[in-house]
């Protein structure tokens, strides 16, 4: 789809006149003028997201309401022209980055909460707002959303819902798809459909769940009815540092076997808690080669009980030091640190490669090792932290950006990193999608058969193969 | 199994593989007969309309066995045909369990289960048996053995099938194993009672103990009659249960709570075992006549408003039983007239409360149409579902 | 920084995006342009040479829509410095394209030369006093072109006198003063504000200090952030010669942003063989007019007891005094000195007003979005008095309570402290 433009000198220079086509024309009829966006710098501004993708939209629209989406995915529909969801762009796998131009749906502008329903303990929302604008109205309501990813500042519902994200409570409350009640989606052909709690008429089994981690490859969620989650009465932050990773695992067992299912429990590799000393002023002892951040909710009559348990087991394993967050300044600085990890990569080398693999709990410290010993193998930094509870690893590959040669052996060693983790059997992805990132990765944790079958019902819901093309799933089409 | 259910079929089968299923599976779609996949085959007839091409019955009952435990990571791997009951033995031995209480669990299977997305028992604090499935395998109607999710509780790998079947009567595809996140077993279940003089009242009492900080799982109310004798008090019209679960000290504390509450009220009260207190409950439910039975949900902001028509409109009921937590009631009339009569009323006021009726015969959903048709094109797995038949039931254009 | 490092800074963003939890234009605009990882972006695909500076009026428009407010770089886990990283690349637009007009007129003409700045002061204060500005309000003449419309609106109340104008009869002799300051009364708070530098000038001299007025050139903050260092450094040495002649104490200003500026020179003239060491040791002496209050006199001892104002007061935290100079606490504190105050915090109290100095005229609509979301943050608190530190933030939150009507006083702290001091 070419954009039409005429070039005009002017005295300063030359300015790019763009002319609007048809295509154009049309949408802005559909959203007004100062939702659409054109000009190729605009483009350019909505050209990547938080991976290392970049593919250039024709055209940017930013509805307002589920009217204007369903027009304008018609308009895309008719014209063939790939069209592509985006919340916050802050997938790491590539997944709102446009790879065959077409239209961008920016939802930024829908970001309502439509209703609080206290009574069934859920909540309505547009897909636009924010995770952290979520749970900063449920609050007052003593509620939370339990899915609470480390980019809950900026990404947004609809995002969460479209990657199943996880987050750092999931291992007692469940990820986005354990939270989302009902949808309303607009399908491929622009017809929308009511899922879940949202649909009161149908006969139907469970329609929800499928879109959630869909990437927006299924339909577009402009609604979503979401489950509430109660705040809890008590929270207990504890870190402890070990001087190797084998005794951070055995805590983690040990914790775990003591029946107690805490909320979170992350282990931050040498690597990570000396960068964030470094450039986050994080307040973590610098001698230690694995960090174990364990967050315990309850009641307050239990929580002493639980968080002397969880020291108890750091001791038992050889903490060289352990503490306990107790007012809400420490922990949420505890929590900040963990949560900037992304983005202090930047100091670390010019390019990061992050995986997110996922294994069985029991797996974790052979995951763990093994992608040491790539590391090594390769002559590459890792930064490796995990999200210990429920088997997520987030391995950070740091390579020289300038380095063509650095860049291949990144690639090699993540290559690698996933086979492991499939061959202990786990998952190419445990949160970040698969987006562009892992779509050669496919065929080695799903068989033929287990491909076609998710290719058959992507060609059920959408047919020209026009939503998100590109992503999850490698489809021939004539887009 | 019941003779009658297995003589409703032109053959059974009783399949002990993956493999098998899908042989017979293949074999039933070129001879153009209708599969029907069932667990134990408790419900099947339930669901079991006209018979309108030869049907074959697919009883999962052998493909039993429990595959894989892994405790740590807090999951467990079965084939679906296992009973529930079978289940939770099992991993009582790791001092696991998996949070769902349902009637007649030595029979029902967890394939069966997720196939009718059948009610659990303290739904409210634990959610459903489908909401646990973080894997499955399943057999299509084309006789393909498809995998869905995987063994971690972190996985975006693809799209989410998981869940597809949840509810789905057997007429998309037949599970055949299923990955299941679990809960380390808790210290401590207890049920706390309240002897109440009726509905109204015993409503009040459980919106007051709703705003409370409680490790409560399930809020329910139901009805004394002749038939329906849990003797934990004398005289008492209906009782107010609360299921609470936790560590020892959590719970201690709150059946304290739900004490005070009791002398607030003035109503009698008493504690039970919650698994004494579901196995008392489950084995009167089953002596029940259910042959006229009303059950529905309601959105619970209308919870008072049904509560006190329903009282107003059941003179003879057998039985009545409220879920508060989900807003769902049960209703067991001796005669048909009775049902009748109560459905009329019911009806009327529907569409205000936003209820479900179970006896209201719903429009298949056009997306599930589209998914089960192309799934499905010989239409071969039970094509005379009462729910979910294409030929059959109300399609909307 | 140098301009030739600006690649490499632009590289180290991971893109993670959380500033667009802060940033005030995202939250006006909600478009990717307008938000630190998008303009960061676009400046690197210009500097890799894919797109030349001033050739893309949209480019130009994200660049200089940036408020340079700085909280995304709070807020940034590599902490990034954008709002340098805009300055320089605003650098290289000026070098593409030349100054705009808006800059040939307001920042080269009228803040780099003290005549024509009194000159403009008194044409508008000639307008507002005479029946000129009513006549032209009448005549719907203004609503032609809304632009200059905005500009009448904003335009705050002109006092009769400039400060300097005043500063003749208000200057005391002290006996054996604490400290010798030399205060710096920079060109917002001289033509607009005068009655702050007035009551700023009588606590000092309360407070035992020997207070002297240099005749300031602008401190050069508007040019820098308009990527016109040259004429920033100018500037600045001007100053620096001018406060160096004398030997003070300290340097002290009312104004966050000439205090945020004047702090900085030490950087901004780091390269400059001459001014290096003159530069560090101007900046070292700064100090920000509450900061000084606070830290160093016994404020505290010459607050009247008896002297007790029943309001309720919230704060506005200047961007270039909160993240500028890392002052929290010292406005809160003399607040919080006056008898009888309430004091309220309100919610984002540190999140820019959208005034950014002249960002208010250039960038109307924008600005107002963001004032918008200001004043209702301030309505909140049910405050009955705001105050803030910085003339430009007073500004715009001064148009913003005539723009929503709110009967709320403005106030710089230093004003309510006056007014409770002893004789």
């Amino acid at each position: 789809m070419e954009l039409k433009g005429t070039i005009k000198p002017t005295r300063k220079g030359v300015v790019i006149l763009v002319r609007p086509n048809d295509l154009i024309k049309r949408l802005i009829d559909i959203v007004g003028k100062e939702n659409l966006l054109f000009d190729i710098i605009d483009l350019e501004s909505y050209a990547f997201d938080g991976s290392m993708y970049t593919g250039r939209p024709d055209v940017v629209a930013l509805p307002e309401n589920m009217e204007q989406v369903v027009q304008i995915v018609k308009v895309a529909g008719q014209n063939g022209v790939a069209i592509l969801p985006r919340g916050a762009g802050t997938s790491l796998s590539g997944g709102a980055v446009p790879l065959f131009g077409g239209i961008v749906l920016g939802f930024s502008r829908m970001k309502r909460i439509l209703e609080i329903d206290l009574d069934n303990e859920r909540v309505i929302v547009e897909p636009g707002i924010s995770n952290l604008d979520l749970q900063k109205m449920l609050k007052k309501y003593n509620y939370i959303f339990a899915p609470d990813p480390a980019s809950m500042k900026v990404c947004t519902i609809g995002g969460n819902i479209a990657e199943n994200a996880g987050g750092m409570h999931c291992l007692k409350y469940g990820n986005t798809r354990d939270h989302v009640l009902g949808l309303e989606i607009v399908m491929a052909s622009g017809e929308v459909i009511y899922t879940g709690d949202l649909d009161n008429n149908y006969a139907s089994p469970n329609l929800t769940t499928m879109f959630c981690g869909s990437e927006g490859t299924f339909g577009i969620i402009t609604k979503a009815m979401l489950r509430l989650t109660r705040m809890t009465e008590k929270v207990g932050t504890l870190l402890a540092v070990f001087e190797n990773l084998e005794d951070a695992g055995n805590a983690v067992s040990e914790i775990l076997s003591k029946a107690l299912v805490p909320t979170s429990l992350e282990i931050l590799n040498d690597v990570i808690t000396r960068s964030l000393i470094k450039y986050m002023n994080a307040d973590l002892p610098s001698n230690g080669v694995a960090t174990l951040l364990v967050e315990v909710e309850g009641y307050e009559v239990e929580l002493e009980d639980q968080m002397a348990k969880v020291m108890a087991s750091f001791t038992a394993n050889n903490a060289i030091t352990s503490r306990i967050a107790r007012d809400q300044k420490e922990r949420s600085k505890l929590w900040e640190a963990r949560q900037g990890v992304n983005g202090i990569f930047g100091h670390l080398g010019s390019g990061q490669l992050v995986q997110d693999p996922s294994v069985p709990v029991d797996k974790i410290g052979q995951m763990m090792r093994e992608t040491a010993r790539i590391g090594e193998k390769y002559g590459l930094i890792i930064c490796q932290t995990c999200h210990a509870g429920d088997g997520n690893l987030h391995p950070g590959i740091m390579y020289d950006a300038n380095s063509k040669e650095q860049y291949t052996k990144a690639e090699e060693a993540s290559d690698e990193i996933l086979k492991i983790a499939i061959s202990l059997g786990g998952s190419i992805s445990g949160e970040h999608g698969i987006g562009i990132e892992k779509l050669r990765f496919m065929p080695l944790q799903f068989s033929e058969n287990d491909l076609g079958f998710m290719e058959s019902i992507k060609r059920i819901l959408d047919p020209t193969l026009i939503l998100n093309h590109g992503k999850i799933l490698n489809l021939q089409s004539n887009i | 199994m019941d003779v009658l259910v297995a003589s409703r079929f032109s053959k059974m089968y009783y399949p002990s593989s993956s493999e098998e299923v899908r042989d017979i599976v293949n074999i039933g779609r070129e001879n153009d007969f209708n599969i029907i996949p069932m667990g134990n085959g408790t419900l099947v007839c339930d669901y079991l309309g006209e018979m309108v091409k030869p049907s074959i019955g697919l009883c999962l009952r052998k493909l039993n066995r429990v595959m894989e435990v892994n405790p740590r990571n807090l999951t467990v791997t079965v084939e679906a045909g296992i009973t529930l009951f079978k289940l939770q033995s099992v991993l009582r031995n790791y001092n696991l369990w998996l949070p769902v209480l349902s009637t007649n669990e030595s029979e029902r299977t967890i394939g069966g289960m997720l196939a009718e997305n059948a009610r659990n028992y303290e739904k409210y604090g634990h959610k459903n048996i489908g909401d646990y499935v973080i894997g499955l395998e399943f057999i299509t109607a084309a006789g393909l053995i498809i995998k869905t999710g995987g063994k971690t509780v972190k996985n975006v790998a693809g799209y989410d099938f998981t869940h597809l079947l949840n509810g789905s009567l057997g007429t998309l595809a037949i599970a055949t194993k299923v990955t299941l996140k679990l809960n380390p077993q808790p210290e401590v279940r207890k049920t706390f009672l309240y002897n109440i003089p009726d509905f109204v009242y015993g409503n009040n009492v459980i919106s007051t103990i709703s705003k409370m900080s409680l490790a409560a799982v399930s809020y329910h109310m139901f009805q004394l009659t002749d038939s329906f004798e849990l003797n934990y008090f004398s005289n008492a019209k209906a009782v107010a249960a609360i299921s609470i679960e936790g560590s020892k000290s959590v719970v201690e504390n709150h059946l304290v709570k739900l004490s005070t509450v009791a002398g607030q009220y003035r109503i009698g009260q008493a504690v039970i075992n919650s698994c004494e207190y579901w196995d008392n409950y489950s084995t009167q439910y089953e002596h029940i006549d259910m042959k006229y039975k009303l059950a529905g949900s309601v959105n619970k902001k209308y919870l008072p408003q049904i509560i006190k028509l329903i009282t107003e409109l059941v003179h003879y009921p057998i039985g009545v039983f409220f879920d508060i937590g989900i807003g769902y009631f049960m209703i067991y009339f001796s005669k048909e007239s009775d049902l009748k009569n109560a459905e009329v009323k019911i009806s009327q006021v529907s569409v205000k409360y936003q209820m479900h009726i179970s006896t209201t015969r719903l429009e298949i959903h056009p997306l599930y149409q589209s998914i089960k048709i192309k799934m499905d094109n010989m239409n071969c797995l039970f094509s005379n579902n009462t729910i979910f038949s294409l030929e059959n039931c109300l399609i909307k254009e | 920084m140098i301009a030739s490092d600006l690649l490499e800074e632009l590289n180290k963003c991971t893109r993670c995006g959380f500033c667009q939890e802060v940033c005030p234009t995202y939250k006006a605009e909600l478009t990717e342009g307008s938000v630190a990882r998008g303009r960061i972006r676009l400046a690197k695909i210009v500097e890799e040479g894919n797109y030349i500076w001033s050739r893309h009026n949209t480019l130009s428009k994200y660049i200089n829509d940036c408020l340079l407010c700085g909280a995304c770089v709070s807020n940034c886990p590599g902490a990034i410095p954008t709002n340098e990283l805009m300055i320089m690349a605003r650098r290289k637009i000026n070098q593409h394209s030349g100054f705009s007009l808006f800059h040939k007129i307001v920042y080269r003409g009228a803040l780099s030369d003290q005549k024509k700045l009194k000159l403009g002061r008194k044409a508008m204060r000639f307008y507002q006093a005479t029946g000129i500005r009513a006549i032209v309000k009448n005549t719907g003449f203004l609503g032609l072109i809304p632009a200059i419309k905005a500009m009448e609106e904003r335009m705050p109340d002109i006092p009769k006198k400039a400060f300097f104008d005043i500063l003749p009869d208000l200057k005391v002799e002290q006996q054996s003063p604490k400290y010798r300051l030399g205060y710096f009364c920079g060109c917002a708070t001289n033509s607009f504000f005068s009655d702050v530098a007035v009551s700023a000038t009588n606590v000092l001299q309360k407070l035992n200090c020997q207070v002297t007025f240099p005749r300031v050139e602008c401190c050069g903050e508007p040019h820098k952030s308009a990527g016109d260092l040259e004429e920033a450094k100018r500037l600045a040495k001007k100053n620096i010669d001018l406060f160096l002649r004398d030997s003070f104490d300290y340097i002290v200003t009312d104004c966050a942003t000439c205090g945020n500026s004047l702090k900085k020179y030490g950087e901004l003239l780091a390269d400059d063989e001459e001014y290096r060491e003159k530069s560090k040791l101007f900046s070292s002496l700064v100090y920000d007019l509450n900061q000084f209050v606070v830290q160093k006199t016994a404020v505290l001892q010459k607050v009247n007891p008896n002297k007790s104002k029943q309001i309720t007061v919230t704060y506005h935290s200047p961007c270039h005094e909160v993240r500028g100079q890392k002052i929290i606490d010292a406005p809160r504190d003399i607040l919080q000195m006056i008898p009888g105050i309430s004091f309220v915090e309100m919610e984002d109290a540190d999140s820019c007003c959208g005034g950014a100095g002249s960002y208010g005229f250039s960038h109307h609509r924008i600005s107002l979005k963001i004032l918008e979301s200001k004043m209702e943050k301030v309505k909140a608190t049910g405050a009955n008095c705001l105050a803030t530190s910085c003339p430009a933030c007073m500004m715009q939150l001064s148009y913003g309570i005539r723009h929503s009507e709110l009967k709320i006083k403005l106030v710089h702290p230093i004003q309510l402290l006056e007014m409770v001091l002893d004789q």
